[in-house]
């Protein structure tokens, strides 16, 4: 079974689940929680906050394996599999630090035999295939009929902590617009709570801001609601001016937008003059699902 | 998402319950004539629940895992058979061109093949 996980520094997205990179450890087995893994000894809960500092290299201890875990043990529980179970793994990197840290990758989940468990049940994996894929690309399969036949193309993946950015042309990657640039929507959210908390002493969470974009009730005042609508505005317009920095015109080839922090900027993006025609891949699995598509197909070759 | 004049979807759930598969294994086997089939299928569907109009985005669609397989095939069966019978449908499969699925595969290997030589 081929098992796809985007280990993103906002959340984990796999084919079917999306959960928040958020994890505690202890000990002792915790009384109230609602997604446990015991693995090495160790008992890791799933928490609602993403609370994992950013980390270029994600392989320097065993967080975003486990996070892999909770993943994987969510699809083999949606398959029903259950017992022994013999995987394939397909992952991710961004794009600029693809070259460095695959190798790195490849090792870090080559473990074998995995025994682990989740919510009491018992898991047991052979982690068979190890795949690499690059994010933002691997997302385009989404939407690959249209995309892949477009003169030319630009994807711009706004993740957690990561923007990466590429040209295709005719659906050939132009490796001199590869880029992988430190900001995302993890900046912007801690930009905001710190005016927010600076200017009127109110704490504010990344679900408080979710909730204002998207309309929904919230007790928050309308000063803050303003903070909130005015940086983002304002993160939208440095992403296209940085964008522009490196001789990217969007005035001039269409663009995909994707990633989470694609749909809080949309507003933004859409109703940008510097940007003549853009798309927005919304569903925040699309890496994930790049990266099973693509795998499954590779490793259908190599059994041919 | 709509363009040039056309709308263009790509559908995804997964294969981990019984209703899935059959509806899964039905798409599959339509080949290039999904959408002639599909459309007049949720058409039909709207105009017994014509609430789903009014603001798709809010209704909240629960699976209901209680119906069977056979329940299914039938649904299936019964949509099929009463297409089939559409004159309109057989017209317009003569005349408009099919999606080539051999086409998304041939672009998506020479993707994967791309990508591989470039990020091998």
């Amino acid at each position: 079974m081929l098992i796809a996980v985007d280990t993103g520094n906002a959340a984990i997205k796999s084919m079917n689940t999306t959960f928040p990179t958020g994890l505690t450890t202890s000990s002792v087995c915790p009384s109230f929680a609602d997604d446990v893994i015991k693995y090495n000894n160790e008992y890791y809960v799933l928490v609602d906050d993403r609370n994992i500092p950013y980390k270029y290299d994600k392989t320097q201890d065993d967080t975003f394996f486990v996070l892999s875990l909770f993943a994987i043990a969510k699809e083999l529980r949606l398959s029903n599999m259950t017992g022994h179970v013999i995987i394939d793994l397909a992952v991710g990197l961004p794009l600029e630090h693809y070259e460095a840290l695959k190798q790195k990758t490849l090792d870090y989940y080559n473990r074998g035999h995995v025994s682990f468990v989740y919510n009491n049940e018992v898991f047991n994996i052979q982690i068979n295939r190890i795949l690499v894929k690059p994010q933002a690309l691997s997302a385009v399969v989404v939407e690959a009929q249209e995309l892949l036949r477009l003169p030319t193309v630009f994807i711009v993946d706004i993740g957690g902590y990561t923007t990466d950015i590429a040209l295709l042309r005719n659906g050939k990657i132009s490796m001199e617009y590869c880029r992988s640039l430190d900001m995302g929507t993890i900046a912007l959210g801690n930009s905001i709570a710190a005016k927010a908390n600076s200017l009127y002493n109110i704490a504010v969470r990344n679900d408080h801001i979710q909730a204002v974009l998207q309309r929904r009730d919230s007790l928050l005042p309308e000063s803050v609601k303003d903070i909130i609508h005015k940086e983002v505005a304002n993160y939208a317009k440095s992403t296209v001016d940085k964008l522009r920095e490196l001789q990217i015109d969007l005035r001039t080839d269409p663009v995909v937008f994707l990633g989470g922090g694609a749909l809080m900027l949309k507003p933004h993006l859409d109703s940008d003059p510097r940007i003549a025609q853009a798309r927005f891949i919304t569903d925040p699995k699309a890496n994930a699902i790049g990266y099973y598509t693509l795998g499954a197909r590779e490793l259908t070759r190599q059994s041919v | 998402m709509k363009s040039d004049d056309k709308y263009r979807f790509n559908l995804q759930f997964g294969s981990d319950t019984e209703q899935n598969r059959t509806v899964g294994v039905f798409i599959e086997k339509l080949g290039n004539k999904k959408s002639k089939i599909l459309v007049p299928i949720i058409y039909d569907y709207l105009q017994q629940h014509p609430e789903m109009l009014i603001n798709a985005s809010k209704v909240k669609l629960e699976v209901v895992q209680s119906i069977t397989q056979a329940e299914i095939e039938a649904m299936v069966k019964q949509s099929i058979e009463k297409l089939t019978q559409s004159s309109e449908l057989q017209l317009t499969n003569a005349t408009t061109p099919a999606i080539n699925s051999d086409d998304v595969d041939n672009v998506l290997d020479n993707f994967l093949g791309d990508m591989n030589s470039k990020f091998g």
